[in-house]
């Protein structure tokens, strides 16, 4: 339809063609999409539309999300020892257009006699720092580390690890990130006590310590306990993003029945925390849920044993209507479980033979890094560096 | 101007003529980006004014200032805000069809990209208008669906 508006002024045309609007509509954020839908039936049902699904996959891999700024990604890697070898993490800096670098980047001195199981926080750094964890029995490593100065900070020990003489803490290591109101560095702890074994607790010592959450400034360079009943999480997907951890949990907010997977979010300045629950579709018995950073999207990575992989974005944290079907991936031969994703499209995995491979979303490659790692011991990390010092202050 | 047997596009002018009467000159270089402009020159030749039956006065000076920017490089994120700091929704709106027209692909992208922007925080209604579709649900469909996705509307002014 054109109306025409005096010889010399330009049409003003009414009708934008649909296979144009989806030019717009596919670089819409999911929020305005979802509301759109509104605006006639072809659009209610747009990520059903193949035309359309192209068009939003395309921008979603080719769009930089600024997050992904000046980054690279590290590989931090387990090997799978034969019987009598020993375990070692292996941190590696990838880099080139197809990974073809990969140099191996030393651990700071305290992880020099002891390299296995070393944990990377949130998968994530904060102006160039790197949090460390290591967990053997009753030792427990927590330190700040900035590969590319070599600087290292330790982080004491915390005072509520060891409140009863008869009882002894599971630490789970929650997150790692920014609080940029007090431009302070935090590391967030779940601790849960169990008792020693074959110790037997005299009546008048017995103290029943409750699970807690509790969270490190590096500021105050201590510990405090967190007055808060949060869903602990349910495995090793943590992520941090602009000041927020996020983990996935089945457990209820007191940690004691299992309930649906949920998303936990919990905000680093103001210390609160928002679950979002998965829609009904994504929640089978049988589904396996990797949580993942997606080009600067909050997604779940969920499989079974077909080796299909379903790619779900949360379009806004807290609605559980707005995850948004975006990829599948078609049966991948041989492969296991993801292991992380990269900064445009990439997605890694770990094959059953042990090799590690990524996935390219925009040309449905595969290619090996050249590695081979344990299952479920390897993580991506995206790495922006720096040259400030720990805490830039 | 001497002319070339072998078409030499760097310092040559095309001259297009728009919809609505008015000519205007373009370097060879630049057309070639507005691939509808560079069929019809295949087609009639480099010397005759192309005519542009779809594109008016008002659009071809813009998209002409954009390709210009382009063939040297320039085109930055500050040049590109610059370019439509000053232009309502409905003027991107007819400089997006032109683009589309001219199979310029570059500028369809970012227009594209900046309607978007612009529309984000909009209500069904004026996008509806924007895009000059009908509202082809019943009644109980569409509030069916608002309350589904009652979510996507909050924070969003409903007559705006």
């Amino acid at each position: 339809m054109e109306k025409s508006m005096g010889a010399t002024n330009a049409k003003v045309i009414n009708h934008i063609p649909e296979d144009l609007a989806f030019s717009i509509l596919s670089k819409l954020p999911l929020k305005s999409l979802k509301r759109f839908g509104c605006v006639r039936r072809s659009w209610a049902l747009l990520f059903e539309n193949l035309h359309f699904l192209n068009m939003y996959r395309n921008y979603f891999i080719s769009n930089n999300h600024s997050y992904y700024d000046g980054t690279s990604i590290l590989l931090n890697q387990t090997n799978n020892p034969l019987s009598g070898e020993a375990f070692h993490s292996t941190l590696y800096l990838l880099s080139g257009e197809r990974f073809e670098n990969m140099v191996k980047l030393d651990w700071p001195p305290p992880f020099h006699e002891d390299d296995s199981f070393i944990e990377i926080l949130s998968k994530t750094s904060v102006n160039g720092t790197l949090c460390l964890a290591q967990k053997n029995g009753m030792d427990l490593k927590c330190l700040f580390w900035n590969p590319t100065t070599d600087e290292f900070k330790i982080i004491p020990s915390s005072p509520f690890l060891y409140q009863s003489p008869y009882m002894e803490p599971t630490v789970d290591f929650n997150g790692f990130g920014y609080d940029h109101v007090r431009d302070d560095y935090k590391v967030l702890r779940w601790l849960c006590f169990f008792n020693i074994t074959g110790v037997e607790v005299p009546w008048e010592d017995y103290l029943y310590v409750d699970p807690m959450w509790e969270i490190y400034s590096l500021r105050s360079n201590s510990w405090t306990k967190l007055d808060i009943e949060m869903p602990a999480s349910a495995s090793n997907e943590k992520l941090h993003v602009d000041g927020v951890c996020h983990w996935w949990s089945i457990h209820d907010d007191i940690n004691c029945y299992d309930s649906p997977p949920r998303l936990v979010s919990f905000d680093l300045c103001n210390e609160v925390f928002l679950t979002t629950h998965l829609s009904s579709d994504m929640i089978d018995p049988l589904n396996i849920l990797h949580l993942t950073l997606l080009n600067g999207f909050i997604a779940f990575i969920i499989y079974d044993q077909t080796t299909t992989f379903h790619i779900r974005i949360l379009g806004e944290l807290g609605v559980k209507e707005s995850w948004t079907k975006v990829f599948i991936l078609e049966p991948l031969p041989s492969i296991e479980h993801p292991i992380g994703a990269g900064r445009k499209g990439e997605i890694f995995f770990r094959k059953d033979d042990d090799e590690l491979v990524w996935f390219d979303l925009s040309t449905q490659m595969i290619e090996e890094l050249g590695v081979k790692g344990r299952e479920h011991c390897c993580h991506i990390v995206i790495y922006k560096d720096s040259l400030l010092p720990i805490g830039g202050f | 101007m001497a002319q070339e047997a072998s078409s030499s596009t760097s310092s040559k002018t095309i001259s297009l003529k728009t919809g609505d009467g008015e000519i205007f000159e373009i370097e060879a270089s630049a057309a070639k980006q507005m691939k509808t402009v560079q069929r019809l020159i295949d087609d009639l030749g480099d010397d005759i004014t192309i005519p542009l039956h779809n594109v008016f006065s008002k659009e071809l000076p813009k998209i002409i200032e954009y390709y210009k920017k382009d063939i040297t490089g320039e085109i930055t994120k500050d040049f590109e805000a610059e370019f439509v700091k000053d232009l309502n929704d409905d003027e991107v709106k007819v400089l997006f069809l032109a683009a589309n027209y001219l199979d310029a692909n570059k500028l369809f992208e970012f227009l594209s990209q900046n309607i978007a922007d612009r529309l984000e925080s909009k209500s069904v209604e004026y996008v509806r208008k924007y895009f000059g579709v009908e509202n082809d649900f019943t009644p109980e469909e569409e509030s069916k669906l608002r309350e589904e996705r009652a979510w996507s509307f909050r924070g969003i002014k409903e007559d705006e």
